[in-house]
């Protein structure tokens, strides 16, 4: 009871000066409304977020207010959480993708070393094998009759293929070993302008591969279905590994329709990440391809650990670059081995696409069902005539 | 040897005509990249 007397006349001792507390009080909420305003960097009301693939669905953290500590913010930026920008640039949003970070250490750790080691291994191994095998003879010898093999469209569209493709590979392996293996001996200065130069030529040139692809798709394909004959000739190894062993083969044995479906399949990838390359932020190829294939049951993202698709218009761009890269140096390996086979490591082979015409115990030994269609063919009455003797 | 020779004048003018068209796009300006004319400071 005493306590509560004390606290009664307190209050009544302080009943006069209440009117000046409250406009105290007033005056000081006024204050700092008006404080609050001025230093508010508040979107403007209505503003809208551009990016929603930020980490925390590009809200701010805390709100607006600032109800959370400067270090969750910042980690909620280092998580890659989205703002608002108003230039054209709407990525800009985005201060720090994580994704950037674990693209770059893979891109410029591991999996260059395993391309380059790729390519290192696969010169090796045709090294050997030339060495253990040694040139692919003509076993009859040379009959001095000659066939027409390939028409000059055909071997133009070969070589337009094989041209440009040469060029993007020494261009693009610019890009991806320049910085490490070349720069260092010819220094900076004249390493800047020829990885320039080789940049835009990777571009333009890359429509040329294009062209050359189709071309060659339309002329060839037809010749490069797989059909009972090609397992005659698997079996028997191709007659490379053993002598005096001529399995039959159409226009296109089955080493060349292997070759010819690798090229045409990883021709395509590489024609659609390049374009993605070339005219960025503008597709979603990963992110279509995943979804599609997660419909038929096949999780490509849980197998490689990469995140659920969609994915932002910045991390297609870093799948397709690896794509990019992958599938391009898998090629340069194919077109190695290619090379090879149609130059050192074969006898003859290379006037199929040097002159366009063979011999004719060549193409009897490697193509011996295309010799009789075109003999047969030669036969008739109607028929031009397909062989020709040898100057 | 006609159609390599052939292949090359293709090469040449596929590239330099995508050149000609795409090269305006490829190099896209720093002041159409990164400003706007409704920039806002608030």
């Amino acid at each position: 009871m005493s306590s509560l007397r004390t606290m009664c006349v307190s209050l009544a001792r302080l009943f006069p000066i209440l009117p000046v507390l409250a406009c105290a009080f007033v005056v000081s909420m006024a204050l700092s409304e008006t404080s609050l305003a001025q230093s508010s960097v508040r979107p403007p009301e209505g503003a809208v977020n551009t990016n929603s693939d930020g980490a925390v669905g590009g809200a701010v953290p805390g709100d607006a207010l600032g109800t959370t500590s400067d270090s969750e913010i910042w980690r909620a930026v280092r998580q890659g959480v989205a703002g608002t920008v108003s230039i054209p640039d709407k990525k800009a949003a985005v201060l720090v993708q994580s994704d950037g970070e674990s693209w770059r250490l893979m891109r410029n750790g591991p999996l260059f070393d395993f391309l380059g080691l790729a390519m290192i291994a696969t010169l090796i191994l045709l090294a050997l094998f030339f060495a253990i095998r040694g040139r692919v003879r003509v076993e009859h010898g040379m009959s001095g009759t000659r066939i027409k093999r390939f028409g000059t469209i055909e071997r133009s569209a070969h070589w337009l293929m094989a041209l440009s493709f040469i060029i993007l590979a020494i261009s693009g392996l610019n890009i991806s070993f320049g910085r490490e293996l070349i720069m260092p001996l010819m220094g900076k200065e004249a390493f800047g302008p020829m990885a320039w130069f080789l940049k835009h030529t990777h571009n333009y040139v890359a429509f040329a591969f294009m062209l050359g692809l189709a071309v060659a798709f339309v002329l060839w394909v037809v010749h490069n279905i797989p059909n009972g004959k090609d397992l005659v000739w698997f079996a028997k190894g191709g007659g490379m590994i053993g002598k005096g062993v001529h399995p039959p083969a159409w226009k296109f044995n089955a080493g060349q329709k292997v070759i010819f479906w690798l090229v045409m399949i990883g021709g395509l990838s590489l024609c659609l990440s390049g374009w993605a390359l070339l005219f960025p932020f503008q597709h979603h190829f990963f992110s279509d391809t995943f979804i599609a294939l997660s419909s038929i049951g096949i999780d490509v993202p849980a197998w490689l650990g990469l995140p659920e698709p969609p994915y932002s218009v910045i991390q297609e761009q870093q799948f397709n670059s690896i794509w990019h890269a992958i599938v391009a140096v898998l090629m340069v390996c194919l077109i190695f081995a290619h090379i090879y086979i149609g130059t050192i490591g074969m006898e003859g082979a290379f006037d199929a696409m040097g002159s366009g015409d063979v011999d004719l115990n060549w193409a009897r030994e490697h193509h011996s069902l295309w010799v009789e269609q075109m003999e047969q063919a030669e036969a008739r009455p109607s028929a031009p005539a397909k062989t020709q003797p040898a100057e | 040897m006609k159609a390599f020779l052939l292949s090359i004048v293709v090469l040449l003018v596929v590239s330099l005509g995508a050149g000609f068209l795409f090269h305006s796009q490829f190099e896209t300006s720093a002041e159409t990249a990164f400003s706007s004319g409704n920039v806002r400071i608030q």
